[in-house]
This record gives structure tokens, sequence and C-alpha cells, in this order.
């Protein structure tokens, strides 16, 4: 078979802070296939696809893209591949045909080239209605489809993706994913890097690194069929999902991975036995890719965080957050419409919705962020707007890209948390002890927290939020762009903390994780057109991405 | 080509939508340069002094009129000595005259009679000037008198003096040319001191690193944007200055075009320097300020002359594009196409540039690391 | 009252943060510690309105001896470096075109003969106007010394002089123009400083997403904006102290009134100007617009304040402008406190109209900050 690329024996090391990035890869990328780039944070995803550019030289073995040298042969090489970025590389301030019009400029398309490719790249990507509208005000999905736009313009053979769909709604990744099949049926080849595994299990081929090293390469299939037979749906228990979560991450130690699935918990096993000191009905679920790439990784994280033993959590009233027609306007746009829902305490409450929704806007005006145009929000029967102050007393907070204070040490992040809080004196030793106890953070406390790894910044984010003890969590997009393994850890601390009465809202584009939620929003076009439990919300049979986007699709006809 | 006229392009486009650099390119000079016109003159300027005659005004009656005739010192009577001295330590009065208890039965004996005055030299400048206007009033008043008692006083070797390119010696006609440099390095540094920078931060720079453009192309492409957008705060500010505040000017158009040009070749350079080493927008904004504002008003020769100053301060002058260009512009505006000059320090502008590009090429970074 | 010191707590976190923000990274440190006494040492040294070394031409068209001895005279004055002789009026033109030298003097041809007939012979001055300021001064230094010359040559006692002025220069004896230039950019420097800590501070946050971190926190609006300011004023203590040290060892300053209360007022001074870069900060979306604001403050606030020109010379509009200038009033103020030992009642008379500006500026930034959480 032909490849695109051939790499032997590559080494990559960083300086300050000093990381082996990339260490003695060797692999060949095959010509004409999805590929996917996947592993934990920290992998050397982004830095692979930044050697195969070119844009950094490796320390010692061998690259070649398209029979060229990607240091030597630079130039010739980057008219022949598209590139896009994390950030997708478009200029905010520049409208989507003027970011075309340059990067067909910068790769000296001719006249007719670019009135050909404009014409099929605009069709392709169905941005033609909006030509004129600045990069800047595109949702993240429009703005994912334009870079990719981009980075086709003088028909690439080879297409290097680089975390296209962080922070982007599963339509529009889907949709993408469309793109991107297309091309390859065009005999393009795309190298994708990805931390959604739905994703990957799509692709033609996978990579797996970790640690800079290669731990599997090939069809996403070949792995998931290790672990036909191991994976387990079980319902019909005793005890709240959460309550029998715990019980069997404590009971049962052949488990390599557990995971709420609306009433019902998904399991994976190391073998194909299932102990029988589980009690309750089971039956065999078709594995997934993720599963698969779990196990190879060494299993999640099997034991309920600790943090559980310090949540204390006392005089809370059953409805602990209310939103009572909340509706926010901005000029003549409506972020939200009338948008109501009660929480009640100990659950976890999700708002899901396509970017640009009023997801976040609904977000903000209940944490007190933005200023409702009209109606009311209640924190603990706290009216956000006359009693701020009070009421923000008793929340944690946990911003999307986890908001650190990236030049301060993990520990003066701390500090700083725990300080602003009130805590004091002992109490806050005590109380900054036990989060580095809790989170594992005792090797990196003099570190900055910009250069940690992104699970780590998690971790201490979520340290630094639920620092004072609160009973509410405010979690906004808290795991975009983190590996599952980081993820599962993650939502074992939500779990442990909600099992003891905290009261969580979250938001997420991970639809596996919206099935962790007790109930769900779903929020479009400002309106909140669906509330209830996961289970409600899904038909038999679909997958929460599946039900998501029907029911966007059902209002969209309805609303015709 | 194409590749660096779309680059080009793009930079423009970039900076239309940003008003708040338009804003910086065209008001704050408007802003500046009206100040400096105006508020700004370093000619003789009126000087608030207090008076107190102690004595008996008697046969000094000439030399009080004379304080009172006189444009550049503004005198307030003080009935004694001790408010007239506080009102100068309160800032008040800028300088005291006393004619002291005896001054009249001195003057009348003609021995020596003195007058004194104390000026506040916490402004030396100021006390300067103080002292020298009363002098000479003084030796007006003196001059009167001794024609009274017969003397004459027309001998002597007489001063035919004048002053060429600025006859009236306003100066004005030299701050506003020189303010123009001023305020074209402020300008150039504000404008472009974040400009790389942000390229970094939103990750574009990485994706025209994947593309045709080389570094050269990249770097030039901002030169001549925020070139162009400079160049026409220039020439806002010599419209003002030459039709608003009536600055002559005697040069050429065409060599201020060219010299105003090289002059922010260095510039520009600077300010995409400092973006590209510090990367951090409050190191930018000090540096653009301590390097880049406070040294080209005080040590470009604009305000406080280069040649008075320490030989070690005058080589540090160099370092200042302003140095090279005010002598340029304040020739063209006020003496007309001085060539010898024009060449020198346009030569150094022009060297000084391609330092400058060469620099920034080599700090600027064509692949990550 | 434990809910005071809770609060304390809170707002003592936010000042080290803050600190800790401002000093993690080494490059700010050397900024915060290294240019201000840098360049309050080199524009001592570089500014001054004095005229040295001046390049002077002589065309001597008599060439008799006592126009050798005239020129004998100049050429041992201090402020005059060169002379060159020239013998045609072309030269002289070419001369002074090119800057080759700033003045000009001709001596007519029977300078010396007029003398002993005592007729009044003619010397021209041609000085170069386009730099006036130097050429005022330069023609009074040449002026006085001719007629000191003509004292001599005529060895006629002339009149004696009836009135004699004496000249005493209070608060700065010695007129030393870097007690001015010290004084006055002490303000200058630390106010860049401040300014580019408080008005990028909130900007930067805004931009990383941590600003609303801090909001969402119980704190309330007043108490963020302690948190801001008193990191701000400390680090302006930190340079005001480097160059006041640097003040009394370098420049021999003296402290008047005592450097307790010049950093008490001083304190004033330095709440003003935190409250308008803050102001600044709650205007501005991005760090970029921050800078833009603080140089459209900064720049026209230093042209005004007095330092070039004195305020009671500019246009009567302009003056206005002064009574809401920080630096006019900080200018008085420490000129006031280092050289003059000026009372309590002028202190007070500088001090409260900083006071007003800082009440203003920092109620609207409160104000701003409440206006955004809600």
């Amino acid at each position: 078979m032909d490849s695109i690329a051939e790499i032997k024996n590559l080494n990559k090391t960083f300086k300050n802070p000093a990381i082996t990035a990339i260490k003695d890869l060797t692999i060949s990328l095959p010509k004409g296939k999805v590929i996917g780039l996947i592993g934990p944070d920290g992998a050397g995803k982004t830095t692979l696809i930044r050697l195969l550019l070119g844009l950094l030289v490796p320390d010692s073995g061998y690259i070649s893209v398209l029979g060229m040298n990607p240091v030597n042969q630079t130039n010739l090489l980057h008219q022949k591949i598209g590139y896009m970025p994390q950030k997708f590389g478009l200029y905010e301030d520049l409208s989507i045909q003027e970011n075309m019009n340059l990067y067909a400029d910068l790769k000296e398309l001719s006249e007719n080239q670019k009135k050909e490719q404009f014409e099929w790249l605009l069709k392709f990507t169905d941005l033609k209605p909006f030509t004129s509208r600045l990069a800047g005000n595109l949702s993240g999905g429009m703005k994912q489809k334009l870079g990719l736009g981009c980075t086709l313009l003088g028909k690439p053979q080879f297409l290097l993706l680089d975390e296209p769909g962080v922070g982007v709604d599963p339509i529009s990744r889907r949709e993408l994913m469309k793109m991107v099949y297309s091309l390859r049926n065009q005999g393009i080849t795309v190298l994708w890097s990805t931390s959604y595994l739905d994703e990957a299990e799509k692709f033609d081929n996978v990579i797996l690194l970790n640690n800079g090293k290669l731990i599997f390469n090939g069809q996403p299939e070949e792995l998931t069929q290790k672990l036909e037979g191991r994976v387990f749906q079980t319902s019909h228990f005793l005890e709240s999902p959460r309550s029998y979560l715990r019980a069997i991450m404590k009971n049962e130690n052949r488990l390599i991975d557990a995971t709420i699935s609306g009433q019902n918990v998904r399991i994976v096993s190391k073998d194909k036995k299932l102990n029988p000191k589980l009690s309750a009905d089971f039956y065999p679920v078709k594995p997934r890719f993720e599963d698969a790439v779990i196990d190879i990784l060494g299993g999640a994280p099997m034991q309920f965080s600790p943090i559980a033993e310090q949540v204390n959590i006392k005089d809370v009233p059953d409805i602990v957050i209310k939103a009572d027609n909340l509706t926010k306007i901005y000029g003549t746009f409506t972020a939200a419409k009338n948008i109501s829902f009660d929480i009640k305490r100990g659950e976890i409450f999700g708002l899901l919705g396509p970017n640009g929704a009023g997801k976040s806007t609904t977000f903000k005006m209940l944490c007190g962020l933005a200023k409702p145009s009209s109606g009311k929000g209640y924190i603990l029967n706290t009216d956000m707007i006359k009693n701020p102050s009070l009421a923000r007393a008793h929340l944690g907070y946990m911003a999307q890209k986890f908001s650190l204070f990236s030049t301060l040490s993990v520990m003066q992040n701390l500090k700083f948390f725990s300080g602003i809080y009130g805590l004091q004196g002992n109490k806050k030793q005590q109380r900054i002890d036990q989060m580095v106890k809790i989170f594992e953070l005792s090797p990196y406390l003099k570190q900055a927290a910009g250069n940690l790894p992104l699970g780590f910044k998690q971790r201490l984010a979520l340290a630094c939020a639920t620092m004072h003890n609160p009973p509410i969590l405010f979690l906004d997009e808290p795991t975009s762009g983190v590996d599952p393994l980081t993820r599962r850890e993650f939502w074992n601390h939500i779990n442990s903390m909600v099992e003891k009465g905290v009261t969580v809202m979250v938001t997420t584009h991970f639809m596996d994780e919206a099935e962790y939620c007790d109930r769900i929003a779903l929020i479009y076009q400002g309106q909140a057109i669906n509330v209830g439990t996961p289970d409600k919300l899904k038909k038999s049979g679909e997958t929460m991405e599946d039900a998501f986007i029907r029911l966007i699709e059902e209002y969209n006809k309805r609303s015709k | 080509m194409r590749i660096l006229k779309a680059l080009i392009y793009k930079e423009f486009l970039q900076i239309i939508r940003d008003p708040s650099s338009v804003l910086t390119a065209l008001i704050l000079p408007f802003i500046l340069i009206t100040i400096f016109a105006t508020a700004i003159n370093l000619d003789n300027n009126t000087i608030e002094t207090g008076l107190v005659i102690e004595g008996d005004r008697g046969q000094i009656n000439d030399i009080i009129a004379s304080f009172d005739g006189t444009k550049y010192v503004k005198i307030y009577r003080y009935d004694n000595r001790k408010s007239a001295q506080q009102a100068l330590v309160r800032g008040d009065i800028r300088a005291l005259v006393v004619i002291p208890n005896n001054f009249a039965q001195a003057f009348a004996a003609k021995t020596n009679a003195a007058v004194q005055i104390i000026t506040d030299a916490s402004d030396p400048n100021i006390a300067l000037f103080a002292a020298a206007y009363v002098q000479g009033i003084i030796s007006t008043a003196q001059k009167i008198i001794l024609e009274n008692y017969g003397y004459n006083t027309n001998v002597g070797i007489r001063i035919e003096s004048q002053s060429w390119y600025n006859p009236e010696l306003k100066s004005r006609y030299f701050i506003l040319p020189s303010s123009i440099a001023i305020i074209m390095t402020l300008i150039g540094i504000l404008l472009t001191a974040l400009v790389i920078a942000r390229e970094w931060e939103r990750g574009t720079m990485e994706s025209l690193l994947t593309t045709k453009a080389s570094k050269l192309q990249i770097i030039s492409a901002k030169y001549i944007a925020y070139y162009c957008l400079a160049i026409i705060s220039a020439a806002f500010c010599t419209f003002l200055s030459i039709v608003i505040f009536d600055v002559p000017f005697r040069g050429s158009y065409l060599i201020y075009f060219i010299t105003a040009s090289l002059f922010l070749f260095p510039s520009l350079g600077m300010g995409f320097i400092i973006s590209t080493l510090t990367k951090n927008q409050f190191l930018s904004a000090v540096a653009a300020a301590m390097f880049g504002f406070l040294p080209a008003i005080m040590l470009s020769g604009g305000l406080f002359e280069i040649s008075s100053m320490p030989s070690a301060i005058r080589s540090l002058t160099n370092i200042i594009p302003a140095t090279y260009f005010i002598p340029i512009i304040k020739n063209l505006f006020m003496a007309g196409n001085i060539w010898p000059i024009i060449i020198q320090e346009g030569l150094s502008l022009l060297i000084y540039g391609i330092i400058m590009f060469v620099f920034l090429h080599f700090v600027t970074k064509e692949r990550l690391e | 009252m434990k809910n005071f010191i809770s609060v304390c707590n809170a707002i003592w976190a936010l000042i080290v943060k803050e600190f800790q923000i401002i000093w993690s990274d080494p490059k700010n440190r050397a900024m915060i510690l290294c240019p201000p006494v840098l360049m309050l040492a080199i524009f001592a040294f570089a500014a001054t309105f004095e005229v040295n070394n001046i390049s002077m031409l002589i065309y001597d068209k008599d060439n008799s001896q006592i126009s050798r001895a005239l020129i004998d005279k100049l050429s041992n004055t201090p402020y005059i470096k060169h002379i060159h002789m020239i013998d045609n009026p072309a030269e002289l033109t070419e001369k002074l075109d090119n800057e080759k030298a700033f003045v000009a003097l001709t001596i007519e041809q029977n300078f010396a003969k007029k003398i002993y007939l005592n007729e009044s012979p003619v010397v021209q001055l041609i000085s170069d106007g386009r730099k006036s300021n130097t050429a005022q001064v330069v023609s009074a230094y040449i002026t006085n010394i001719l007629a000191s010359f003509q004292y001599e040559i005529e060895g006629q006692s002339f009149p004696e002089i009836p009135v004699k002025l004496v000249t005493r220069n209070w608060f700065n004896p010695e007129l030393n123009y870097q007690w001015y230039i010290v004084t006055s950019f002490m303000g200058v420097l630390v106010t860049v400083m401040m300014l580019a800590i408080t008005a990028l501070s909130v900007a930067q946050e805004k931009e990383l997403g941590t600003f609303d971190q801090v909001l969402i926190s119980p704190l309330k609006p007043f108490q963020i904006l302690i948190g801001k300011t008193v990191p701000a004023i400390t680090v302006a203590y930190i340079d005001l102290t480097l160059m006041i040290i640097a003040g009394h060892f370098i420049f021999d300053i003296p402290a008047a009134r005592g450097y307790l209360m010049i950093y008490s007022c001083i304190f004033v001074f330095l709440l003003s100007i935190a409250g308008i870069g803050l102001f600044i900060s709650t205007i501005c979306k991005t760090q970029q617009q921050a800078i833009f604001g603080v140089f459209f403050f900064l720049a026209p606030t230093f042209l005004l304040s007095g330092f070039i020109t004195p305020i009671e010379n500019m246009p009567m509009l302009l003056q206005k402008f002064s009574y809401i200038n920080p630096l006019t009033y900080f200018f008085r103020l420490v000129r006031g406190l280092f050289l003059k030992n000026i009372d309590n009642i002028t202190i007070w008379a500088n001090i409260w109209p900083l006071l007003i500006i800082a009440i203003c500026t920092l109620s609207f930034a409160s104000w701003f900050f409440s206006k955004k959480i809600n």
C-alpha cells in the first residue's frame, strides 16, 4: 500500500518545561485514508503534526511527507498539503470571503482556479449565504467549516487537522465528518487529531499515541473487536445509578470502566467473565472504540473520589436553582427567551445545545455573570439580582478553558481561590492540604498553572472551584478537549460530590457526558425546547447524539 | 509578489476593522499637535513677579514705573516682605523683587543702592529668565536715570542682531516640526507594538507559515501596511501644522515625503521588535513609553539641545530614530532643502532602518520551538 | 467581626495574587525595577535648557589688534566651544545653512578705527532661528561679552552703577537643573508604571477569563477594586523609593519637609493615578485598547503638566485642563516638599484636587464592576 508519510525512529524533546514529546516513533501513514490521531493529553499529537509540517525540527530520526523532507523542502511541501491549526487559523476581523481570498492568494491560485474552487467550497461548506460575515461572528461550527474550506484551497493531497472538534457541537462535528469523507473519496489523505473517540471510531485508521510512543496503529474495529463480550449494560438495580456505580467500583475488581448511562450503568470487564456479585440485570452490549482505547491504556480510574468525605452540605432547600422565565436580549437579538426550570438538590443538570443557541447566556444569568433582561434566577431561594454577593458565596464555578492564573504556581492558585472565598488560618491550610491530596497535585505545587498538563489543569480548576465546599457547582464545558481517562476521573469527583448532596449545573458537547446528567435542558434558538431525563429524550436504540440531532430537526420542522 | 499583495490587503482590512488603531493614528496626533502648537513654547514668557517696596518711594518712581511697563513681567504688589515670601513659597509668584528700606537714601547718596531679586529656583529655567528680565528692567531704568543726570549712554559697540530662518524667533516654528517627529515615533510604536504578538496568540501565524508566504513577505506586508497608516497620520500632522497653525514650509514636499518614509522605516521596525520580543502586553506598554515616547521628547533634540548634553548621553541619543529626522524636518520647514543634512541624516535613517529590518527578520521565528 | 476578618482575608488574597502575577515573570521584575531609575538618570543629565558647546563663525573684516582681542575673549568663554574663522559671506551662509555653526559674528572693516575715533562701530550677529530658544540665549551671552569687552578696551570708568541687583535663588541656590528634572520625572515615570499595571490588569483578566472567576466570588466591587489598587500603589512606592534614593545620593536633592510627609502626600497622587488606570481598564475590552487608552491619557497629561512650558503661559482653555491634571498637582507638591518646605495649607491646596480625582475615577470603576456583575 502506498504511504503518504514515512516516519522512522523519530525523537523530539522540548526544554522548559522539559518534555519528551515524541519517542522513537516509527510509522507509515497510508495514502487515501482518513487517519485518526488519538491519545491522552500530552501524548504528542500536536507535536507530531507540527513535525510533519516542518514547523518543528526533529531531534533525530527520519520524516518524509509526500516524498519530501519537511525541514529542507518546507515550501515545496506546503504547496501540497493543507493544515488547520487548533484555533482554525482564521482572521476574526476578516469576512468569510476575505479569509478565503487571502488563503487563495497565499497559495497562488489563478483567477479561474479561484473562481472554480470558491464555488465548490462555498457549496461544500454551506457557507454561501454568509460570505460577507466576519469570521469572528461565526459560530464554532461555521468557523470550523471555514477553516476547513481555507485549508482545502489549492487542492492539497494531504490534509492535517489539529483537534477541529474542540468546543464544537455534535451537529457540526457530524457535518465535518461527512465533508472529510467526501474528500477522502476524491483521493485526499486526512490526518485528524481528536479527543472525541466516538469520532475516531469512524476513521479508516487510527494512530494511538501515549507519552510520545506508538501504542496502536490500525483500523479501529481491530481494537474494538477485542472487547467483544466484555461490555455490559446493567439495569434494574435498587439504588440510584450513582450509588450503584460506587458500589460496583468498590466491590468489583474485574472492571476497567463503568459509566452512568441514563438510568443504567455501562460496564467494561477485564475478561468475558463477570462477577455474580452484581445484584442487577445485565446484558452484553456492543463495545465502542472508546472502551477499547481505555482498555489498551490500562483502564479507567476505578475508585470513587475521596473528595466526598470532605463534602458537608447543610440547610439546602429542595429546589436549589430556579430559572423563572429568564430572558436576555442583546440589542435586537434575543439570546435567551423565557427559560424556566428547577434544579433539585443533589441533581446533575445538563445544558445541551448547538453553539450559539443560548446555553452560555442561560448559564451566565444563573451564576450572576449576566443580568437577565426579564425573568428571575434564584440560587438557594436568594434572588440573584437582589443579593448577588450572598448567592455567589454558595457556588463554585469552573469556567471554560479552566481560567486559571497561568503564570501563578499551583499553590499560589490554591491559596488565591481559598482566600477570595474567605477561608483563613488553619482552616485554609487544612483545606488546601486536602485538595492537594485528593487531586494528587503535590508533585506540581511549584509549577506554573499554564505549564501543567491539561488533565492537571482540570484537576486544579476543580480544586479551586470546590475549595470553599460549595453546595452548588457551575461547570462550563469542564471537559472540553480532554481525553477520556481524564474525563472519567473528573466525573468520579463530580459523582462523589453529588452523592453527598452537591447540585451541579453543567454544559458539555460530549454526548456520553450528557448521559451522566439526571436531567437535561436542550437549548436551541434561545429556548429550552426539551427538558427531561436522558432516557426520556432518547428513543429506544438511539444514542444521545442521535437524540440530540433528531430533537433539533423536529423542532426545525415544527417551527417551519 | 501576489502573496505580498494579498498579505498587505489583509493587514489593511484588519486595520480598517479595528477602529481603535484608526483612532490612534488620527485622533491622537490631532490632540498632540494641537497641544504642541498652542501650549508648548520656549519663548520668553510672562513671569509672575512680586514687588515689595519697603521704604518711601521718593526718587525711585522711575524704577518702579519701568516695572509696570514690561510685558515679560507681570507685577503683583505686596505690602511687606513676609507676605510676599509666603506667596513665593506657595508658588503664587515665580520671583520677588524687593526694593529695600534704605534704597532711596542710598540712591540719593549715589552709594551702592541694591535691589534684591529672589527667584523660585525650584524651576531653574524660569528663575534664570526672571533674573534676566529684572536685570533688563533695572538696566533700562538706570539708563533713563543716567540720562537724566546728563551722561551719554549711547557710546559703544553697536550690535546688529538678527536671526536667520526664523526672524521673529517663534519657538513654535521649530517645536511643531520636531513634534511631528515625536508624534510619529509614538504612533509608530503604539500601532505596531502588539501586531506580531497578536498573530501568534490567535494561531494565525501557524497557518501563514504553512502557506507559501515566507517570513520576509509576512514582515514586509506588515511594514508596508503600517507604513501607509503612519504616513497618512504624518501627512495629517503636517497639514495641521501648515494650514491651521501657520508654520512656514520652505523645502520640497517630495523630499519631505521621502525622508519621512525613511524615518518610519526604523521607527516601525522598533515597534515590531518590541512586539516580537516582549509578547507580554504589560512589557510592550511600558517599553513603548519608557523607550519610545519619553526619549523621543527628551533626547531627540526636539526640545532639548543635544549639543548641550554630556557626551555619554549624546551618544545615547543616536539610538533614537527621531534624532536623525528632526534636523531634516526642521530644515524643510524653516530653511529649505539643506542637502548635506538631508543626505547625511537620511542615509543614517536608511542604514538604521535596514539594521532594524534585518534584526526583526532574525528574531522572527519561522518554526515553533 | 468574623465576617469583616474574612472579607479582609479575601481582599488580601486578591492583593497577593496580583503581586504574584506582576512579580512572577523575571522580565516584568526587570521592567519594574530598572527602567525607571535608569531613565530618570539619563533624562536628568540630558535635559537642560542651558546652552553649551556652541560653534561660532567669525568673519573678521577688520583683522586688527582690537578685533583679535575680541575674538580671543570670545574664545575664552565657557559655552562657546568652537570658533571658525571665515573670510567670505558665502561661507557664512553655507555653514549656517548646514548647521555647521550656530551663530556668526561679522566684525566691520573699520572696527578698531571707529573705536579710537569714539564712534560706534558695528558688529553683526546672526543666530540660527531654527532653535529660537538657544538663539535668544546666545545673543544675550554675546551681547554681554561685547559690553564688558568695551569697558576693558576703553579703560574708561563708566559712570558708577547706581543700582545694583542682588540675585538670590531660593530653594535651589545653584540653579541645579537636575533637581527640576528628577523631581518631575519621578511623577512621570511612576505614572507610566502604574497606568500600565492598572489599566492592563483588568483587560488581561477579561481576555483570560479569570475576571469572571473573581466577579463570581462573594467579593463586592469595591473590594475587588482595593485588590487591584493596593499592589499597583506598592509597586509605585518601590519605584519611587529607588528614584528617591537616586535623587538623594546622586543628585543631592534635599527633602525639606521630611520623607514621612513626602511619602504620605504621594499616596494621594498614586491613588488618583490608580483610579485613572482602572477607569481606563474598565472601559476597554482588550489589552490593546487599554494601551491606546493609557497613551491617550499619558501624552497630553505630560505635555500640559507645566513641565516644559509653565501653565500660566498656556492658552486659557488649556490652563483649565490643569485643574484635572494630577501631574500638575504632583509637580507642585514634590517641588514644594523636596525643595521649598511648603506649609500644610499649601500642601492641602494640592492634595484635595487629587483626592477628588481619585474618588471620581475609583467610584466610576467600582460602579462599572457592579454593573458588569449584574
